[in-house]
């Protein structure tokens, strides 16, 4: 098909109509002709595929637009983003988006050195001073109530720092194939919260506090290997890999 | 020697607990020690302990759905939350290795960079959701895996496209009318130095499509996504 009014229309008329800028005689001429007329309509697919691919791609990923107002860019990528934000009123609304620093540290100014916050809690692995299997609570001879075919405790004692912990594991007396984790801890104060977590794998499956004695207690516990925290405002006492 | 000084030497569950612990306080006003949970973070990031990714992610959900939760406009319903914590989370992993982690002198600054990328996910769906009215009038999706692959092939494109441009003239001309969707009359008024007259401008552009045209790659991209005749 060729055009029925030549000349035929050049791009720049056919680009000048989509934009509204063609004169009267070029519009005059895309209702005559259908050969003109199907040109602009490839050019109106081509424009509108650019449009519809383009929309904001040349604009930075917003993470880059982050790092940029984090101030961990590189000179050069900072030079970059700071020219396309020159162009971009998109970009320079977004970047508003991006918190400020405060919102991370929310007024909260009591920040303190590591110092004092390592004079506050001191951290302590308890080590096992003493390990007696095999006694029961009716038979205080370890080795005559094993003997029997009872299920047996197990009493531990742990050293940590200035502390002493007493552990007696036995079977729980109202779920058998359960455990029973009872605990004592030396040197409590009664105005000193402390407060007991017990872990097992990356499951933080009970929670307790010590009473004013010193004790404390879990029961209903599966077998298995657990970690034990105690936790008050001046000491975190771990106790590690404690199977019951 | 039962005295710890080291965070490196506390299992992870300890590492976990402290940081509950610690954050708790943080949230209190009080003092608080930030070791526990910078080291929870560098567990995850640094050694790749998938434990301490989850006891991370249990530990921080509730941060981050409190950061997405500010997007009122944007964000409908729990659902919506679940996925844009997921992607604020997954944009974390993806864009912190190692190396990038040891930068970061601080928990704040860690924290500072989780809250960065929880807002990038806000603004890509933000994004997405202006390109869906300007373009086809249709509510976004927050789809982030077909957003991203979509995303990578119109990068690919406009670089494509950069290559024919020849100064920063052109650059800006292409940028205005189809990067930001101006009419070329907006783009002389917004830019009456570079562009001063609509003629002149209008030729500047139809000498940038006719270049484009003859782009084989470009113009088969455009074919292929062409409806069927």
């Amino acid at each position: 098909m060729s055009c029925l009014m030549p000349p035929e229309l050049d791009d720049g008329q056919l680009l000048a109509y989509l934009t509204g800028n063609a004169p009267v005689a070029v519009r005059q001429h895309l209702e005559q002709c259908p050969s003109c007329r199907a040109r602009l309509e490839t050019l109106q697919g081509w424009q509108a595929w650019l449009a519809k691919n383009l929309y904001r791609t040349p604009c930075p990923p917003s993470l880059e637009l982050g790092e940029y107002r984090l101030e961990i860019l590189s000179e050069e990528q900072n030079a970059k983003i700071e020219q396309h934000l020159a162009w971009c009123p998109h970009c320079r609304s977004e970047l508003q988006l991006f918190g400020d620093d405060e919102q991370v540290v929310r007024s909260n100014p009591k920040v303190n050195s590591f110092q004092e916050i390592a004079n506050r809690v001191r951290i302590v692995i308890a080590r096992l001073q003493e390990d007696l299997t095999g006694w029961s609570l009716e038979s205080p001879t370890p080795v005559l109530a094993g003997m029997r075919g009872q299920e047996t405790a197990r009493s531990l004692t742990y050293d940590a720092d200035d502390f002493e912990i007493s552990l007696l594991i036995q079977p729980d007396a109202a779920q058998p194939t359960q455990r029973m984790l009872l605990g004592w801890l030396s040197e409590h104060e009664n105005d000193q919260a402390t407060e007991v977590y017990l872990w097992h794998g990356v499951q933080q499956t009970a929670t307790t506090r010590v009473d004013d004695l010193g004790n404390f207690a879990f029961s209903a516990l599966p077998p298995g290997r657990y970690n034990l925290i105690l936790h008050s405002d001046t000491h975190d006492i771990y106790i590690n890999d404690l199977d019951l | 020697m039962p005295l710890v000084t080291d965070l490196r030497d506390l299992p992870l569950v300890g590492i976990a607990q402290g940081c509950q612990k610690e954050s708790q306080r943080y949230f209190q006003h009080l003092p608080y020690d930030p070791r526990y949970c910078y080291e929870l973070f560098r567990r995850a990031i640094v050694e790749r302990n998938q434990q301490a990714w989850e006891l991370l992610y249990a530990q921080y959900l509730p941060l981050i759905q409190g950061w997405i939760k500010k997007y009122k406009n944007l964000v409908t319903g729990n659902e919506g939350i679940a996925e844009f914590v997921n992607a604020a989370f997954a944009k974390f992993a993806l864009a912190v290795n190692a190396e990038k982690f040891n930068g970061f002198p601080n928990l704040k600054s860690v924290l500072r960079y989780l809250e960065m990328c929880a807002d990038s996910v806000m603004v890509d769906h933000q994004r997405a959701t202006n390109r869906q009215q300007e373009l086809d009038h249709e509510p976004a999706k927050p789809d982030f895996v077909e957003h991203l692959l979509d995303e990578l092939t119109r990068q690919d494109l406009w670089k494509r496209i950069e290559r024919h441009l020849r100064d920063d003239t052109e650059k800006l001309l292409m940028f205005s009318l189809y990067g930001l969707g101006m009419k070329p009359s907006e783009v002389c008024q917004q830019w009456p130095e570079q562009f001063p007259g609509i003629k002149r401008t209008q030729q500047i552009h139809q000498n940038i499509l006719d270049r484009l045209r003859r782009d084989l790659a470009i113009w088969q991209l455009y074919k292929e996504n062409q409806p069927d005749e």
